[in-house]
């Protein structure tokens, strides 16, 4: 008969089981996530007081953890598998026609991304709060129906302000550049200078469509969840 | 109504069920299915199989307290419904019947 009282674990294993725990809790069915852990849990111990190495007791939490994970997620976070999915799909279009149209670094100008990006996430966060901003990415992720829709409308709110801000700021600075363009340009370098000097102007613009193309994804997953 | 036929893993997981009485859950399911077939199943494959099986209504489950050995979580106890035990009954009657009248030598698992 072995002994039934819990052993001390070393911090390290605590947390590597921990956040093996924050794994299941967050794939698992919530009908499940006490059964399945305490029955980790117990095994685990019994496992220990057998006598076998803490790094095969780790080794083994973490494969049965991520096999649950396995099995469960298509399930529990169909929404969020089809969201990143989506997302995966789209960007390797664009890349795909990025570097079908032209050399794909013509697409990258951290300038470019510099006064949309930043402009974007300032406003959304001025427009609602740091804890929204970040609550909202949580609410996109998650596949739990834990949310008020209070929470959801804000977190809405949040994508809508960081989508509209991006393509604004984009657009903006688009403007801005032909104004640029156009007061210093000279006749006798017309040619050779336009085509780089617009191209680089409407990258900004590019950034600020692609902001605002995910947020409108993003939104509209949180509103199919307040219908729900 | 449909007959609800069961797979193999499913009928030795309910037949498990209802050789532990009152102490099925996730451990000691596992444990027995290792004792008495030497089948060591993932959690994974049992925590599937018990949530289809109690989907489709041949199982039904309850909450056990929380107990600190388990890190303080309660256990998911399992019993095996009526139209479980039909269900099994119907796959025992079927194999036998295709059974009958058949008889493997010993040599015929090694051809």
């Amino acid at each position: 008969m072995h002994n039934s009282a819990p052993l001390k674990q070393p911090e390290d294993e605590a947390l590597s089981k921990a956040l093996a725990n924050k794994l299941l809790a967050w794939s698992l069915p919530e009908s499940l996530v006490d059964a399945v852990i305490g029955d980790l849990e117990e095994t685990y111990l019994l496992k220990q007081q057998q006598g076998q190495a803490s790094i095969v007791l780790q080794y083994w939490y973490w494969q049965q953890a991520l096999n649950l994970a396995y099995r469960f997620m298509p399930t529990t976070q169909r929404g969020l598998i089809m969201f990143i999915l989506s997302l995966v799909v789209f960007l390797s279009m664009m890349v795909f026609g990025m570097a079908m149209g032209a050399d794909v670094y013509a697409f990258i100008d951290v300038p470019s991304a510099m006064l949309v990006f930043p402009p974007a996430i300032f406003f959304a966060i001025a427009a609602t709060s740091w804890q929204d901003f970040l609550f909202a990415f949580g609410c996109v992720v998650s596949e739990k129906g834990e949310f008020c829709e209070e929470e959801l409308i804000q977190s809405r709110r949040v994508f809508s302000v960081l989508g509209n801000t991006a393509i604004w700021c984009g657009g903006i600075t688009t403007l801005i550049g032909w104004v640029a363009m156009a007061s210093n340009i000279r006749a006798e370098e017309f040619s050779s200078v336009i085509g780089p000097a617009f191209a680089v102007s409407i990258l900004t613009f590019y950034y600020g469509a692609i902001v605002k193309l995910i947020c409108y994804v993003a939104e509209q997953r949180i509103a199919s969840k307040m219908l729900n | 109504m449909q007959e609800k036929y069961l797979g193999e893993f499913e009928q030795m997981v309910m037949l498990a069920i209802l050789k532990l009485a009152d102490n099925a859950y996730g451990v000691s399911i596992r444990e027995l299915l290792i004792d008495a077939i030497g089948r060591d199943v993932s959690v994974g494959a049992l925590y599937t199989t018990l949530e289809r099986l109690e989907k489709k209504g041949l199982l039904t489950s309850s909450q056990g307290e929380a107990i600190a050995k388990r890190g303080g979580r309660a256990k998911k106890f399992y019993a095996v419904s009526g139209q479980g035990k039909q269900a099994l009954n119907r796959s025992k009657n079927a194999l036998e019947t295709l059974w009958q009248g058949i008889q493997l030598k010993q040599k015929a698992l090694y051809a």
